[in-house]
């Protein structure tokens, strides 16, 4: 069985970091495209939770040796070397669209908790005037959160919104601008400290290796 | 205000966010995933304890220094 990490570019060397059940990784090459992979003798018996933490620390690694990283989501497994071909054959423009996409750039999660209400405290409305206050407040709070995005936004490659109900977005940031957008985001902290801002990453493009999947 | 700072709760957040991203988002190759949504749901849920719980502690960190 072949597990799949990640996608990459101009890969320096091999992390030293060991895949899922501590499996050495390889660069597998298919028409210029690489993959890291790891091979195991039989599908996983352990933690999954411990397994997706083993990924996508092989992911991060990967991170520090090459300036394009597509991460492939946990999970993805393949029989053997023809089953994964066949797959990445049907893919290969896909991920090397990705690939240039993603060049040189981190990808920084943003979640503002607070922004929006939870849909659940909506369905659970009683009468209109408890409706209209919370529809306001929502969009209040949307509004204030639109704010931080467009500043970040404006830094970044491409971003991406959740669809969920509290902000949460994902920007596709050039590694030289990372410490302007953790700035804009502390100061917008700063300047609303009824709301929880929490910042993550820098992370691999997680959420910009969409084409390659379609 | 709250921003990530290297203590044990945010590495916490951080462990579940990298969870979170490794199982929702990032490439699909095939249909065949491994996990199930419950899993994945739990991860979210998680996510959301700890970042009203790092809400909390910077709140009680702020009221400390004053």
């Amino acid at each position: 069985m072949i597990r799949v990490y990640a996608f990459v570019a101009e890969l320096e060397r091999l992390p030293d970091t060991r895949g899922v059940d501590e499996r050495p990784l390889e660069e597998h090459v298919l028409e210029e495209i690489s993959a890291v992979i790891s091979r195991h003798a039989a599908p996983a018996t352990g933690d999954p939770r411990a397994d997706a933490v083993a990924h996508g620390l092989v992911v991060e690694a990967l991170m520090a040796l090459a300036p394009a990283v597509v991460p492939v989501r946990f999970g993805q497994t393949f029989a053997d070397d023809a089953a994964l071909a066949a797959v990445l054959r049907e893919r290969l423009d896909g991920i090397r669209r990705a690939l240039q996409r993603v060049h040189g750039c981190v990808e920084i999660g943003v979640r503002v908790a607070g922004a929006t209400l939870p849909r659940s405290t909506i369905a659970a409305s009683r009468g209109i005037d408890y409706m209209q206050e919370r529809l306001a407040r929502l969009a209040e709070h949307d509004a204030i959160a639109h704010d931080l995005h467009e500043r970040l936004d404006e830094l970044a490659r491409a971003s991406i919104q959740s669809p969920r109900g509290e902000f949460e977005a994902g920007y596709l940031l050039e590694r030289d601008r990372i410490d302007a957008a953790q700035d804009a985001v502390r100061r917008f902290a700063a300047t609303h400290p009824a709301l929880t801002v929490v910042s993550t990453g820098p992370w691999a493009p997680y959420s910009f290796g969409g084409e390659a999947a379609s | 205000m709250s921003i990530l700072e290297p203590t044990p709760l945010h590495e916490q957040v951080t462990l579940v966010e990298l969870v979170d991203r490794v199982l929702n988002k990032g490439v699909v190759l095939t249909g065949d995933i491994m996990l199930s949504v419950a899993d994945v749901d739990l991860v979210y849920v998680g996510l959301r304890v700890l970042l009203a719980s790092v809400g909390t502690l910077d709140r009680l960190q702020a009221e400390d220094a004053a």
